[in-house]
């Protein structure tokens, strides 16, 4: 590892876009390096690094703007974690963000490196979808940035569309209805605890008089990219859930994944359990039992 | 609870400080870096290696198998080589080491080597390795074979009841220490000085000693070791000796540090285990016979797995009684990475096989578990397998009974089953099994088990181990011994031990660093042998100090003083032990081990004492399936030991904890599979070791029943917790779906197999 | 490149690769040998120190984002007036055994305590402590230890354990 790699810390996204326009690229993003880290021969292929933490708009936004939570890339889980107004606002994000890996990973990690990594056990993601997440892509220009949904920027297992010079700059996640809202997100990996998924799942929806309104259902850790499950979603959609319908549900959600073996787990308990635990969060957010 | 005061580690503050230095963390002045070219192939033979011209070599060492004059790691059958020569026989096997200043340049010379490999057919399947073509090990690719006959198994299979046949098998693995594999070589004029991470002191220096062909001292250091389990019992000396042969060679000081994916890719794994075993039976569940059948997988090479089988095959008929017995056992090889010492050493594989064939004789004749396992416990005056009468210090009764009242199994066995039955029922019909959010699906397991103290067989007699105690000039006595502190608390039972022995401050007593330019052999620091066999000599060591002191004190005053508690006293006078000790400074005391005449083995004939004694365990565990995700977890766990006496009470129920805890890792969390004859494993984050957050409430209980021939009555402990945690485990799962778990670990994946085989049975 | 910060409440300068580990930097080049490398992946906790106020695994921090920011190790928080108690809730535990991953819990105890306005219920601290893995004990006795100490409000909400303090100091 030669000293010379050429680092950059721009203050903030004047800078970075600055820099970004000056420079040859490949460039390497990095936020909290969680992800990157660990990829030992991309890392030591790693030049001309950027460093988003040092970013101020990147790192300390955190809030709402706009009738929107607007959250910085580079702002690692455990403050949007602790913050008053996405807890009350975004409780399914609070708890995807509190199941990522230790506290000593939550203090790092950030939600533009998951969705920049494209893992497709990254556990942010399924939730950012059902959220209708807006992804904004730096660098702006003339002040607007490219925005794109999350299931839009990933492409493959650590594929997204970003090109060389674009950077994940923040991801916007527009007030939703509180009144008659159920979500849920879970995740089943090996131990309690810090494990990689094996498979996860984010539901985020709305009742009104016992009908499904609205439902957004995304599978993560199951396949090779993360699923919104909108043939799924059509079935609950405008319905009275109950157990024939949630039946008809979890056929189509075993239908619409399409899991792998890997050595985390296997095809057959993928596409089983998710279908399950779906199942599983349909049932107790309507208090379906067999009563 | 906090603990005894007296029972405060002595090492802990060292640590907590980071005062403590591992090897990593010593400054080694030109210390270069070592690493290995590793074969990517199970089976090959070497065509050719290549050193790219464009690669400056000057910069760096190399090393190649045909500069070994004494090829072979000795161990017990000297088969593997330092380097592999002609032929690779695993997938990560050594071929050229290299050495360099840096890292980087190591990284970079090792992308300069090509070595040139013509694939040969491999075997991997232990059950398939005695008649492959493929030949690793003689002719027949068997390490080893045992057979253990008792009485006349043709008479219990004729007064059967019920003949009762269970297969089973247990897997891979790895020990994860915290602290990786690490091994510095110091080359000196005529010496080379090892410092590192390990169990075995002196097991490297024999291998060394072997290998420089006596050419060269060798000095072994043992640093700071962060965690073994086994691990570092047999894998350092090949390590140790790829540092040595790179430092003599450069000149430099060599470390050969492991990172995590290298540690977990090649260094030795728990021999997997197959078992085939019958059980004859009368009505009541009694065991008329037991005629089982034990496959271990070695590896390509030997190290230590002759041994590892006779462990397996003398713990094979674990807690019973059993009139009839016939034992076959055979340590086979394969192209797999070797393997090698892990806590318990074949022992937790007899008793996995053995408890879930009791779980299947229950199940067959529908007893309760509990019912089978009262009905057969061995007790005081009857005999083992080879015909060891068990005549002292026998609790497999007293543990049992201990833990199940304690744990209130039968009252819960019932209320779980009730309970479970809907939720089964529904699970079974294939419609959603809850009632309740939090419904779960609730087992209650229980296993004895049983650990042989101290060397199998005639092991303790070959190796004589031997300690030293000192009175340096402060009138302290120093222990001179080459037990290794690995986390298990070796140095603070040694120094109670003593002090309790001399009855003085256990801050009095000092212990030598292990090094064997300094301390005698006292044996490897293994098969929880330390407190009870080096401890027994600490015990007679002190008492002979105070004889000898009480002697030289008489002698020169005239007087007769007698040692009370610490003080030497002649009825006018009274003198602490260490005023009186620091007169006779320089006194010392040896002594060497060997059994009491009274135990005796026939290791050729497998008849006899293979164990001076037994500690004894039993256990309960409550279990929790996730009914929707299968997913498992151990709720409650509780376990009455029985270890003799306990030296340091606090640290027995330490190393309970933490052994029960690695072993319901074997059962449900940790999994080794092999890709391409390669371990699919790299590191933490797919082997999935228990976390806090997985850990179950622990109720552990320590009884005592004193070995006579022990320090204070206390036998071995170290290895014993593992033992029973997996199949008390896995019995609460048989319990939950009356289904035969017969494989280790078990999965969420594998639950939901079963439950979908037995659907498809119901249906 | 020539990065400084704050180590322990002093200033150090040091030329190093931009990608070096913030691990290596602490325990090779500045001989804090209490951050140790148990898996290099982030997953153990062995290296785990506290950087800009937070609990973070050292071996997933670069070089560069290291410049101007404040680490404590446990070399530091020994010195800390807490640390006594601290150091004998883990001796009267019997909580240490190898004491590779220990620097490391004792890390992660500080941070937890630090946060706690109350005292802490077993479940909250297994939770909070996962991401520090051991092989010996069995977390029992951390635990236990753990649970004892956070039971001593001076400890808690510790002022001392805030870097800015300890920092000026």
């Amino acid at each position: 590892m030669s000293k010379n790699n050429t680092v950059f810390r721009p203050r903030d996204l004047k800078e970075l876009d600055r820099i970004i326009e000056q420079n040859v690229p490949p460039f390497t993003f990095v936020a909290g390096a969680t992800d990157l880290m660990v990829q030992t021969e991309r890392w030591r292929a790693a030049a001309n690094l950027i460093d988003l933490t040092s970013v101020s708009e990147l790192h300390e936004t955190l809030g709402v703007k706009d009738s929107s939570v607007r959250i910085g890339a580079a702002v690692p889980y455990s403050r949007i974690i602790k913050n008053s107004v996405v807890r009350e606002l975004l409780p399914i994000l609070v708890e995807a963000c509190r199941q990522i890996g230790s506290v000593q990973i939550q203090n790092r990690g950030t939600l533009g490196g998951n969705i920049a990594n494209a893992s497709p056990a990254g556990d942010s993601l399924p939730v950012l979808a059902v959220l209708d997440a807006n992804i904004w892509i730096g660098p702006a220009r003339n002040g607007k940035f490219t925005i794109k949904k999350i299931d839009e920027i990933m492409t493959g297992p650590g594929q997204t569309i970003l090109g060389e010079k674009q950077y994940i700059a923040f991801i916007e996640i527009p007030f939703h209805e509180r009144e008659g809202q159920f979500w849920a997100f879970r995740k089943v990996g090996q131990r309690s605890a810090l494990a990689i998924s094996k498979l996860n799942l984010a539901v985020l929806g709305w009742l009104n008089d016992g009908i499904v309104k609205d439902i957004r259902i995304c599978s993560g850790s199951v396949a090779p990219q993360i699923n919104r499950h909108r043939r799924t979603e059509e079935i609950l959609r405008d319905k009275k859930p109950d157990e024939k319908l949630i039946e008809q549900a979890c056929q189509m959600i075993r239908r619409e994944i399409s899991p792998i073996s890997d050595i985390r787990s296997t095809e057959e308990y993928r596409r089983h359990t998710t279908a399950e635990v779906l199942r599983d969060i349909l049932y107790q957010t309507f208090a379906i039992y067999d009563l | 609870m906090k603990a005894n005061p007296n029972d405060f580690r002595v090492d802990a503050v060292g640590k907590l400080r980071a005062e403590t230095r591992y090897i990593r963390d010593e400054k080694i002045p030109g210390l270069w870096f070592g690493a290995a070219i590793r074969s990517p192939l199970p089976r090959a033979r070497i065509k050719s290696i290549t050193f790219d011209k464009n690669f400056d070599w000057n910069r760096v060492t190399v090393v190649t198998a045909k500069e070994i004059a004494n090829n072979y790691v000795a161990m017990l059958e000297n088969d593997m080589p330092f380097l592999a020569e002609e032929i690779v026989n695993y997938a990560g096997e050594p071929v050229v080491l290299i050495a360099a200043a840096d890292k980087e340049t190591l990284r970079e010379a090792g992308e300069h080597v090509k070595v040139n490999y013509e694939p040969l057919p491999y075997v991997l399947d232990m059950l398939q390795s005695e008649n492959s073509d493929v030949k690793i090990f003689g002719e027949r690719n068997i390490f080893k074979e045992i057979r253990i006959e008792k009485g006349n198994i043709e008479q219990a299979r004729q007064n059967a009841f019920a003949i009762v046949e269970l297969e089973s098998e247990t897997g891979f693995q790895e020990h994860l220490y915290l602290e990786p594999q690490g091994v510095v070589a110091i080359p000196e004029e005529d010496r080379v000085i090892i410092k590192g991470s390990m169990q075995c002191p002196y097991y490297i220096k024999a291998a060394l000693d072997e290998m420089f062909g006596g050419k060269k001292h060798v000095t072994v250091i043992q640093a700071a070791t962060g965690g073994a389990f086994g691990g570092k019992e047999d894998f350092p000396s090949l390590l140790a000796g790829h540092a040595a042969l790179l430092a003599v060679k450069s000149g430099h000081p060599v470390a050969m540090f492991f990172d995590r994916e290298e540690d977990v890719r090649v260094t030795t794994k728990r021999h997997p285990s197959y078992h085939k075993d019958i059980a004859y039976v009368d009505k009541n569940g009694r065991i008329l016979g037991l005629d089982l059948t034990i496959y271990l997988d070695g590896g390509a090479y030997c190290t230590l797995s002759q041994v590892v089988l006779a462990r397996s095959a003398l713990t094979a008929t674990g807690c019973y009684h059993v009139p009839h017995v016939r034992i076959l056992a055979k340590a086979v090889a394969t192209n797999t990475v070797p393997s090698g010492a892990f806590r318990g050493f074949g022992g937790p594989q007899a008793v996995f096989a053995i408890e879930m064939l009791i779980e299947e004789i229950a199940h067959r004749l529908n007893l309760r578990p509990d019912q089978v396992r009262r009905l057969n416990l061995i007790k005081e005056g009857q005999s083992t397998a080879t015909g060891q009468i068990l005549r002292y210090s026998v609790s497999a009764e007293e543990t049992f009974t201990d833990v199940l009242e304690r744990s209130d199994y039968v009252r819960k066995y019932n209320t779980y089953k009730k309970g479970n039955a809907p939720i089964l029922e529904r699970l079974l019909k294939g419609v959603y099994p809850k009632k309740n959010a939090d419904d779960m699906l609730k087992g209650i397991g229980l296993s004895v088990s049983l650990h042989g103290a101290g060397f199998t067989g005639t092991g303790e007699n070959r190796i004589k181990g031997k300690i030293r105690v000192e009175i340096n000039k402060e009138g302290m006595p120093v222990i001179f011994s080459s037990q290794t502190e690995m986390g298990q608390g070796e140095e603070t039972a040694l120094k109670n031990i003593l002090a309790k022995t001399l009855s003085i401050d256990r801050e009095l007593i000092l212990l030598t660093e292990v090094n064997t330019d300094l301390v005698p052999n006292s044996g490897p620091t293994v098969a929880s042998r330390t407190t009870m066999v080096v401890g027994s000599l600490l015990v007679e060591a002190g008492k002979e100090i105070i004889s000898r002191l009480t002697k030289k004190l008489n002698s020169e005053t005239g007087k007769s003083f007698e040692y009370r508690l610490g003080y030497f006293y002649d009825g006018e006078q009274i003198i602490s032990f260490r005023e009186v000790a620091q007169k006779y400074a320089g006194l010392f005391v040896e002594k060497q081990y060997s059994h009491p005449p009274v135990i005796k083995f026939d290791d050729i004939r497998w008849k006899g004492d293979a164990y001076p004694v037994f500690s004894w365990a039993a256990a309960v565990a409550e279990v929790e399936v996730d009914p929707v995700t299968f997913e498992i977890s151990v709720a409650r766990y509780f376990t009455t030991h029985e270890i003799g006496k306990a030296i340091n009470y606090d640290q027995a129920i330490a190393q309970i904890q933490g052994g029960s805890l690695q072993g319901i890792g074997y059962a449900i969390y940790e999994k080794v599979g092999l890709k391409n004859g390669y371990f699919d494993i790299t590191g933490f984050t797919d082997y999935i070791i228990p976390s806090s957050a997985d850990m179950p409430e622990m109720d552990v209980k320590i009884l005592e029943n004193p070995y006579p021939f022990g320090p204070f009555g206390a036998k071995g402990l170290g290895e014993l917790p593992f033992v029973g945690a997996a199949p008390a485990v896995i019995s609460a799962l048989w319990m939950i779906f009356n289904y035969p778990f017969t494989r280790l670990p078990v999965m969420p994946e594998d639950l939901f197999s079963v439950v979908r085989t037995l659907k498809e049975k119901g249906a | 490149m020539r990065i400084s910060f704050i180590v322990n409440g002093k200033s150090v300068e040091l030329d190093v690769s931009p990608k070096k580990r913030l691990l290596d930097i602490l325990h090779d080049d500045l001989d804090l040998i209490s951050v140790k490398e148990g898996c290099g992946k982030g997953e153990c906790g062995a290296c785990a120190v506290i950087f800009n106020g937070e609990r973070v695994n050292s071996c997933l921090i670069p070089a560069f984002q290291t410049d101007g920011s404040e680490v404590i190790t446990l070399e530091g928080l020994k010195e800390l007036p807490g640390y006594a108690a601290i150091e004998r809730a883990y001796v009267e535990h019997g909580a240490v055994q190898c004491g590779f991953c220990l620097s490391g819990f004792v890390v992660s105890t500080v941070a937890f305590l630090k946060e706690k306005k109350s005292p802490a219920d077993e479940e909250e601290i297994k939770e909070k402590l996962a991401g520090n893995l051991c092989r010996c004990t069995g977390y029992t006795k951390i635990i236990e230890a753990v649970k004892d100490l956070s039971l001593q409000e001076d400890l808690r909400r510790q002022p001392e354990a805030e870097v800015s303090h300890y920092v000026k100091k």
